[in-house]
């Protein structure tokens, strides 16, 4: 994927980045998944007085988990992150539980409550993180082979830092494609706001993202 | 970026295409262009109704659906793409059925599955049109020319498999045939 992020106006920064993502499950029986993703954000300097105010640093990162499916509906998942940036490597340590349902009208619905906590050279950083999604198909009742849809998720985080915290809040759009062997490739639009209000830093993330799995 | 696209290019075109599995496309369909004899079969039912009519793609074929919701009952009216009645499905709980089908049903059920949990069940009826209208309408029709059954979509636990699944029982809740339906990917909501 690509992203963009932007900084500007007062109190506010406002950055633009792009990011490409690749992202594998691998079946390990009927009821484990092997999770695997690697996740590259590039900087694209799109600076300017009136809105943007920067981009971020190139940073990679990897992630591996383990899926386990508690019914069709329920799932839990746990796992790590690595971060390899200019900034500082980092590690992220995540737990989540997960549903997701086919309406009887036209969306698929998903829950998802995520637990992490990250480490690096400073302070442990845990977040909370609740993430509501979407998905609707261009046409019929579900998204089938061949078709493309459009999702829509949006996740509020709390993250707890020593005596801090901030909250911030995440709304991603995907537009997306099914493949027939139920792969979907994807284009997607992130905006982050981190402690919303006056003094908010806005990341905006334009990119790709595909999901595979075997 | 060149190396980047030439990636998703054969990443995009790479499928691993599982078989046996039940998939059906549907698609809305605009009213304009349904036969009126199906119309007309769907306003002599349910006059008044608000109908939603859509293109049902699976492996046997295309059909064309009629879709309504009576008395909170969903109701689906299936015909060929020339509107030629093929079959009529109503939504019903398992406590409408009579206890000795539904037992016989959940023990075949209980038999396949460690645990399964139903999700939806259909009573289907199909044949000679006149009759299965007049059938569905009075109650009452020559029973040779029609033919009804339960379709039911399970939830279930399979050797510690877990899948989705649809099941055809006949009236006296005898199995017939059983589906497995397609799992959709759902890792961009999840991950």
């Amino acid at each position: 994927m690509w992203y963009s992020s932007i900084y500007s106006q007062e109190g506010c920064e406002n950055l633009f980045s792009g990011v490409v993502n690749l992202n594998h499950s691998l079946q390990i029986n009927n009821r484990y998944q092997l999770k695997s993703g690697f996740e590259r954000r590039l900087p694209v300097d799109l600076s300017n007085k009136a809105f943007f105010s920067g981009t971020v640093v190139t940073r990679n990162h990897l992630t591996i988990g383990i899926q386990r499916k508690l019914s069709p509906l329920y799932s839990i998942a746990a796992g790590g992150i690595y971060r390899i940036s200019e900034g500082g490597n980092k590690q992220r340590l995540f737990q989540q539980i997960a549903h997701v349902q086919q309406t009887l009208s036209r969306f698929k619905i998903a829950h998802r409550l995520r637990l992490d906590k990250t480490f690096s050279n400073l302070a442990p950083e845990y977040r909370i993180r609740y993430r509501l999604g979407a998905e609707l198909p261009s046409r019929g009742f579900r998204v089938d082979p061949g078709e493309t849809y459009f999702a829509l998720l949006s996740e509020f985080l709390m993250k707890y830092k020593g005596d801090t915290q901030i909250p911030e809040l995440r709304i991603t759009t995907q537009l997306g494609y099914l493949f027939k062997g139920g792969n979907k490739g994807e284009f997607l639009f992130d905006v982050r706001i981190q402690n919303p209000g006056a003094n908010s830093e806005n990341l905006f993330l334009i990119g790709l993202g595909y999901y595979f799995s075997n | 970026m060149l190396r980047v696209v030439i990636i998703f290019q054969i990443l995009f075109f790479s499928g691993f295409v599982s078989a046996q599995e039940n998939i059906e496309v549907e698609y809305p369909f605009s009213h304009k262009r349904v036969p009126d004899s199906a119309k007309l079969i769907v306003c002599e039912l349910f006059p008044g109704e608000k109908v939603k009519w859509i293109i049902e793609h699976n492996n046997r074929g295309d059909y064309l659906e009629a879709k309504l919701k009576v008395n909170k009952t969903r109701i689906s009216i299936k015909f060929n793409r020339k509107g030629v009645f093929e079959d009529i499905e109503v939504e019903v709980s398992l406590s409408e059925i009579e206890e000795m089908v539904s037992n016989k049903i959940k023990s075949k059920l209980a038999n396949d599955f460690d645990r399964f949990k139903i999700k939806r069940i259909q009573y289907n009826c199909s044949g000679e049109q006149s009759e299965v209208l007049k059938f569905y309408k009075t109650g009452k029709a020559g029973l040779d020319s029609i033919s009804k059954h339960f379709e039911i979509v399970v939830y279930g636990i399979e050797d510690k498999k877990i899948k989705s699944y649809e099941y055809i029982f006949s009236l006296n809740g005898n199995f017939l045939e059983r589906l497995v339906n397609a799992e959709g990917n759902t890792d961009n909501l999840l991950f």
